[in-house]
């Protein structure tokens, strides 16, 4: 068995291929904490983009009129949910007069933000369902990823405040896997790493960001 | 060479320097307090975390990254897009 600072590597975590010693394990135990009530979150709605790439398109309940919704300048039917969250959902929508679909977001209409902005919002439009979809697919897993890297970004400094001495570099790899696999991807694992480097070498500063 | 004359306006300008210093580091102090997660924020909000980072990545809410890495929203940001005065409370 490997050993490292003295304790046998034995422990294993979800989607980490390797084993942690017992002060590796509690590192990943106190960051993992932390993102806790986040994680289940990350995987429903991964598992809600997954289905849209399952859609039988040929099949004729795949489309079916349930509601209709009203826009600034249109009236939209929509036909399926591309997305549920906790505030929000996103619909799969035809205009009412036209032949054109769009992807709409649409919030809770007591949220602060939609009192101020409007409580619906057409994030794009396309000529047919099934290339909104798609499209919307391609959008929704991107901030998928962007969700997860920030939830890893979150643990870090609890690795490397109060768990440097327990092979931070080796924690943050099991954190980043296990937050990369949920939302099947290894830009996550990369981008953690190259945060982790501007943690250690850049002046603490903060920047805007552009995502 | 200073006349005699002069000497007061240099102390205040002394003073409107340190004054300056000062209001420099209450702004730093106040940007750096007032930056919330994301999570708070979508709470502010009434949205959900999901939906904001969409709303950072469409442009609609401007974020700043923290030397860790970790993606937070300025106060004065919620305020602004709520169509709150900066005055509010949070």
């Amino acid at each position: 068995m490997v050993r490292r600072n003295g304790q046998p590597a034995e422990h294993t975590v979800p989607g980490f291929a390797g084993r942690l010693t017992r002060s590796e394990l509690e590192a990943y135990d106190a960051a993992f904490r932390t993102i806790r009530q986040e994680f289940p979150q990350l995987e429903k709605l991964q598992d809600q983009v997954n289905h849209l790439g399952k859609i039988r398109w040929d099949h004729p309940a795949a489309l079916r009129h349930f509601t209709s919704l009203l826009t600034e300048d249109a009236r939209w039917d929509a036909y399926g949910v591309l997305l549920k969250t906790s505030a929000s959902e996103v619909l799969l929508c035809r205009k009412a007069e036209g032949t054109e679909w769009a992807a709409i977001q649409r919030l809770s209409v007591s949220a602060p933000y939609a009192q101020a902005h409007g409580a619906t919002e057409v994030l794009f439009t396309g000529n047919d369902a099934r290339t909104v979809t798609n499209e919307y697919a391609a959008q929704a897993q991107h901030t998928l990823r962007f969700m997860a890297s920030n939830l890893v970004a979150r643990t870090q400094k609890i690795v490397w405040d109060q768990y440097s001495h327990a092979n931070p570099d080796r924690v943050m790899r099991a954190l980043s896997e296990r937050c990369a696999h949920v939302v099947n991807n290894t830009e996550v694992v990369r981008e953690v790493q190259s945060v982790k480097e501007s943690v250690t070498q850049a002046p603490r500063q903060s920047r805007s960001m552009r995502v | 060479m200073f006349s005699h004359d002069s000497a007061p306006s240099l102390d205040k300008l002394d003073s409107v320097i340190i004054f300056y210093a000062m209001e420099e580091q209450e702004t730093l102090k106040r940007g750096r307090e007032s930056q919330i997660s994301v999570e708070d924020a979508a709470r502010a909000l009434g949205v959900d975390s999901f939906t904001l980072y969409s709303l950072i990545q469409r442009d609609r809410v401007t974020a700043t990254r923290s030397p860790a890495g970790e993606i937070t929203i300025a106060e004065t940001e919620i305020a602004r897009l709520t169509g709150r005065q900066r005055s509010a409370a949070w």
